[in-house]
């Protein structure tokens, strides 16, 4: 089956398209790029990266040589034999990408969490990294 | 199969509360999908980052609207080195046919992706006719 969208869409997306081109946005939507936040704490660091409709198996976090590399896979949406595609934007694939950490942590307290499309790499400051403060004689 | 319609992802760019023109909006159009089967349209929507509880969907009688907000990721003391992630949230507006039954909709959010299954009237399924 196959589902022509409309002269009117399809003029739609044209102006969708060069509105997103004139505010710089095109690369959320054309392929899939993970946004990813570092973070400095008092104690540690935080690496946050947009993972929406990842699980915990489909996950893979490596910690190397003062860098952490994310591997995801996104499984595409499987439909139903009789359905048609209105609508595809949502991109799915491998993805991979390595941030450098940016001081020093302790390798073997490296946590990390999934929540609401959101990981969070948890790495606590060695004592060498941690910002003391000096009293004043 | 007819009535693909029914859900018409609507630009959204006159829709969005954006703040001052040069500056940045406060929501971003999330990525979507939209499919049809004979019974239902189903969409999926991207909000990373969002919490549960701040996943807005409401329906009127031609508009299906979806908003999610961010709150605060990071505590005060906190200093950003390096960020791209969504601050704000999501704002979607899509318009209804007349083909969908307003009195069942069905909404689920899970691993930040909002899936919402909209039915069709009955009246507008495909019917198989007995050959007589």
């Amino acid at each position: 089956m196959i589902d022509f969208p409309s002269v009117l869409d399809l003029g739609m997306d044209m102006d969708e398209l060069l509105g997103s081109f004139l505010r710089g946005d095109e690369i959320r939507e054309s392929r899939w790029s993970v946004p990813m936040d570092i973070i400095e704490e008092e104690d540690r660091y935080l690496i946050a990266a947009e993972l929406p409709g990842i699980r915990k198996e489909d996950l893979k976090i490596s910690v190397h040589d003062g860098h952490v590399t994310i591997n995801a896979e996104r499984k595409g949406a499987e439909i139903p034999e009789n359905a048609a595609w209105l609508r595809n934007e949502i991109s799915f694939g491998q993805f991979n990408r390595t941030v450098p950490v940016p001081g020093e942590v302790k390798p073997d307290e490296i946590t990390a969490e999934l929540a609401n499309g959101i990981l969070h790499v948890i790495l606590p400051k060695s004592e060498k990294a941690r910002v003391r403060e000096i009293r004043v004689k | 199969m007819t009535n693909k319609n029914d859900v018409t992802v609507v630009r959204s760019t006159a829709e969005l509360p954006v703040r001052q023109a040069g500056r940045e909006a406060e929501f971003v159009r999330p990525s979507t999908d939209v499919y049809e089967t004979s019974e239902a349209y189903v969409i999926t929507i991207d909000m990373p980052g969002v919490p549960k509880d701040a996943v807005h969907v409401t329906m009127d009688q031609n508009s299906l609207v979806v908003k999610g907000t961010v709150g605060e990721r990071y505590g005060e003391k906190s200093t950003i080195l390096f960020a791209e992630l969504q601050k704000n949230g999501y704002y979607r507006v899509f318009n209804l046919g007349d083909g969908i039954d307003r009195n069942s909709i069905d909404a689920r959010y899970e691993e930040g992706v909002l899936t919402v299954r909209l039915l069709k009237k009955e009246e507008t399924k495909p019917r198989q006719i007995a050959i007589q």
